[in-house]
């Protein structure tokens, strides 16, 4: 004799159970600013930065672009001009790697602006269950993905980028905040009003 | 409609070695000192950015040519943080890994070293940089750092920031362990860890008293130890631990006390020799119903038990009348041939309270049934009550024993208790007066959820330090920015401190210290400290010639 478990329980992405978000301690962002200072003094005491974040920057880049090598270029952007503005970084309690981050979106959006092709946003079935859970979606009928995505695709490339940084890049609002230069308060109010537009969307289309 | 996003599922990432492979520091810096800087402000402000940059690099000038025969002053902050964390002084002469294979990663195994130590892996312990749990061979490499030699050459810094006080960890040993398949590291998997059985010497105060250690990991992204939890330390008494000699102190106190334990025990038989246990009464069991029974009557002499039988009718007094014999679950099958059979003799052999071995001989063969008494009906009811009699008296019987023996048995524990007591401050006494530190062979033992150093330690605090130190060489030369590394005779670790001219420099009072740098060649000076004057000290080291090239003449060259 044996028994069949039930299966509809919603699963996080395996993806995001390997990368597990760590916050930086205090002391770890203490001893970062010296290597900073380092750095700023001697560009080539920037390689240990350099080793440090290019994969998770090469990451975020591909995921914006799906094109390894035009991630690859992009990410060596990123650095350059992170090495050429670092004489002007000041360490204000925020870590480094979200400082990369808006370097890093700034020549995704920079670079589709003048491209031809279309900005690449990497999604996830459970996160969009999650957000059709934060958006209190009727799901009787399974989740409405082509609705969501459709709604989505009317969102500006801000509030795109918003939504992509907390669901399907799963990050705490408060790096969030560090990435974009705004309060972590005004980050959750500015997803949940995108929440809210995306639902009345959704909803006006169904009528 | 027109779209304004490519939204794509599951997208599938580049790997870490493709990332890793597309990483080009060098490039990037040439890149950054070929392109010009970001374009200025227009207009008036950039007539007043050139005036300005033109008068800072007037007086960038006249200071650099005052400053340019000048060393760079860093703080001790500064030094430390523009190396590496781990910094191998001598990488030459670093202590070597061992490496050893598990033969298959799917089922883990033990590795065991010249040592002592032990490396037990767990099954499906591996994982690949994208997170795939790997079977096959596994190199797994691994090497101890026991005192401040290996902690020296290894360049792992042993500084210990705890709640924002520099402290340092002393050592009761360190391993560094990672795994490789065909040449690529690999991962602990998610909730795996490595158990570690670490054999090391530390000092103890007291012969009998285990020291307090913990154990710590190093964190290399965060440039600091983490504490991970307490060293389950013990003693290693083995036959190496008794030291040379049969007048060796800790071997005669080992026969003393292998003795009285022998005695003690040899006492406690002789007292239940005195007042033997009186025989339990067997508690009748009913038959189950649902399994097979045989009735074989081996008190009235019907059945004949074979000689070779360990029981013997006198020895199955104790069962009730009318006990048949119950074929018990985990007894094999019978054989329905047995049933006609004629069988010659029995052999009744007991297992445990219940259990009996019943072997059905034949001349021709034998069958092998396992066994255990039961009663039926009215057989049962009558056991039952008859046992119930019998218990009362049987726990009767064995109060009052306990009654007897009681006291003589305390009083033989109390003996031999104070016996062994007076043999352990013996040795104690015998062992203060010696002049070395004391010191016992113990294991380690504590878990690895990851790869890299991890540290049996106890935090000790930084010595206090003294300003205004200079360092110069035999010749006169003075020392700047180098580090200089301090070990004292009293503790396990090594301290480093920025050897430049005015830095400051801590020692260890009333005690033996060593100080010693490495030049930028690889060369050695040295020098013996046992105390500073602070705002002044002068440090003259010695240059060791010839040059170090093994560890075997770096440990002869930094000895007390």
């Amino acid at each position: 004799m044996f028994s069949i478990l039930p299966t509809n329980v919603k699963t996080v992405n395996n993806r995001f159970m390997m990368e597990p978000i760590k916050t930086v301690s205090a002391a770890a962002m203490e001893a970062e600013w010296l290597e900073i200072q380092a750095a700023q003094q001697n560009p080539a005491r920037f390689q240990p930065l350099y080793e440090r974040y290019y994969a998770s920057i090469s990451r975020f880049v591909f995921r914006r672009t799906a094109d390894a090598d035009l991630a690859a270029d992009l990410c060596s952007q990123v650095f350059l001009k992170a090495m050429q503005r670092l004489g002007s970084y000041q360490f204000r309690g925020v870590p480094f790697s979200a400082w990369l981050f808006r370097i890093a979106s700034n020549e995704v959006a920079q670079h589709f602006r003048s491209a031809p092709a279309l900005r690449t946003v990497s999604v996830e079935d459970a996160s969009l269950g999650e957000m059709a859970d934060e958006m209190e979606l009727d799901e009787e009928d399974g989740l409405p993905i082509s609705e969501m995505l459709a709604a989505l695709d009317q969102l500006r490339p801000d509030e795109v980028a918003l939504i992509e940084l907390r669901f399907f890049e799963q990050r705490p609002f408060k790096e969030i905040a560090d990435i974009l230069d705004i309060t972590e308060s005004n980050a959750k109010v500015k997803t949940y009003r995108i929440l809210e537009r995306l639902k009345k969307m959704m909803q006006q289309k169904t009528k | 409609m027109e779209k304004n996003y490519n939204f794509r599922f599951k997208l599938e990432e580049p790997s870490s070695e493709d990332i890793r492979k597309r990483m080009d520091f060098a490039a990037l810096l040439q890149q950054y000192e070929a392109a010009p800087a970001p374009a200025l402000a227009r207009g008036r402000v950039r007539r007043l950015v050139y005036l300005v940059s033109a008068a800072a690099a007037a007086v960038l000038l006249l200071v650099s040519l005052f400053f340019w025969s000048q060393p760079k002053q860093f703080t001790p902050e500064e030094y430390f943080a523009q190396q590496s964390y781990v910094h191998p002084p001598l990488p030459n002469l670093q202590p070597p890994y061992q490496g050893n294979t598990v033969a298959d990663a799917y089922k883990g195994g033990i590795i065991e070293y010249p040592s002592g130590s032990r490396l037990v892996v767990p099954a499906s312990a591996f994982m690949n940089d994208r997170g795939k749990l790997i079977g096959g061979e596994v190199e797994v490499h691994y090497r101890e750092l026991h005192d401040y030699i290996d902690f020296f050459v290894s360049g792992i810094p042993l500084a210990y920031d705890s709640v924002g006080l520099q402290r340092y960890l002393t050592s009761a040993g360190m391993v560094e362990i990672y795994a490789e398949q065909n040449g690529k590291r690999l991962e602990l998997a998610p909730g795996k860890a490595i158990q570690v059985e670490l054999i090391s010497e530390v000092p103890v105060q007291n012969y009998f008293t285990l020291p307090k250690y913990y154990v710590y990991q190093l964190d290399t992204a965060a440039r600091t130890w983490v504490y991970r939890n307490v060293d389950m330390l013990q003693f290693v008494n083995d036959e190496n631990w008794l030291g040379e000699g049969e007048n060796n102190p800790e071997r005669l106190w080992q026969q003393k006390l292998t003795q009285l334990e022998t005695d003690f025990q040899q006492a406690l038989q002789n007292l239940q020799l005195q007042y033997p246990l009186p025989f339990a009464p067997l508690e009748p069991t009913p038959a189950k119903g649902n399994r097979p029974t045989l009735e074989l009557d081996f008190l009235s002499g019907e059945i004949t038990l074979d000689p070779a039988s360990d029981l013997q009718p006198a020895d199955l007094a104790f069962l009730h009348p009318g006990t048949i014999w119950e074929i018990t679950p985990e007894s094999p099958a019978v054989d329905p041939r047995a049933f006609n059979v004629t069988w010659e003799s029995v052999r009744l052999r007991r297992l445990n309270s219940q259990r009996f071995e019943l072997t059905l001989i034949h001349s021709k063969n034998e069958e092998k049934l396992i066994v255990t008494p039961v009663l039926l009906g009215a057989d049962y009811q009558r056991a039952l009550a008859s046992y119930q009699e019998e218990k009362q008296a049987y726990d009767a019987a064995v109060a009052a024993r306990e009654s007897s023996v009681a006291a003589s048995r305390d009083t033989l524990q109390a003996r031999f208790t104070q016996g062994k007591a007076a043999l352990q401050a013996e040795l104690s006494e015998e062992l203060l007066g010696r002049p070395e530190q004391l010191t016992r062979k113990v294991v380690n033992r504590f878990v690895v959820n990851a790869f890299g150093v991890w540290n049996c330690a106890q935090p000790v605090t930084a010595p206090q330090t003294v300003q205004g130190v200079n360092y110069t060489d035999e010749k006169g030369n003075t020392i700047e920015n180098v580090t200089a590394y301090v070990v004292n005779a009293k503790q396990n670790t090594i301290y480093r401190y920025l050897a430049a001219s005015g830095a400051s420099l801590g020692i260890e009072p009333a005690t033996n210290n060593l100080l010693w740098i490495v030049d930028k060649d690889g060369g050695i000076a040295i020098t013996r400290l046992e105390q500073l004057q602070d705002g002044g000290s002068k440090i003259i080291l010695e240059t060791v010639t010839p040059p170090v090239t093994s560890r075997a003449t770096l440990r002869k060259t930094l000895s007390f």
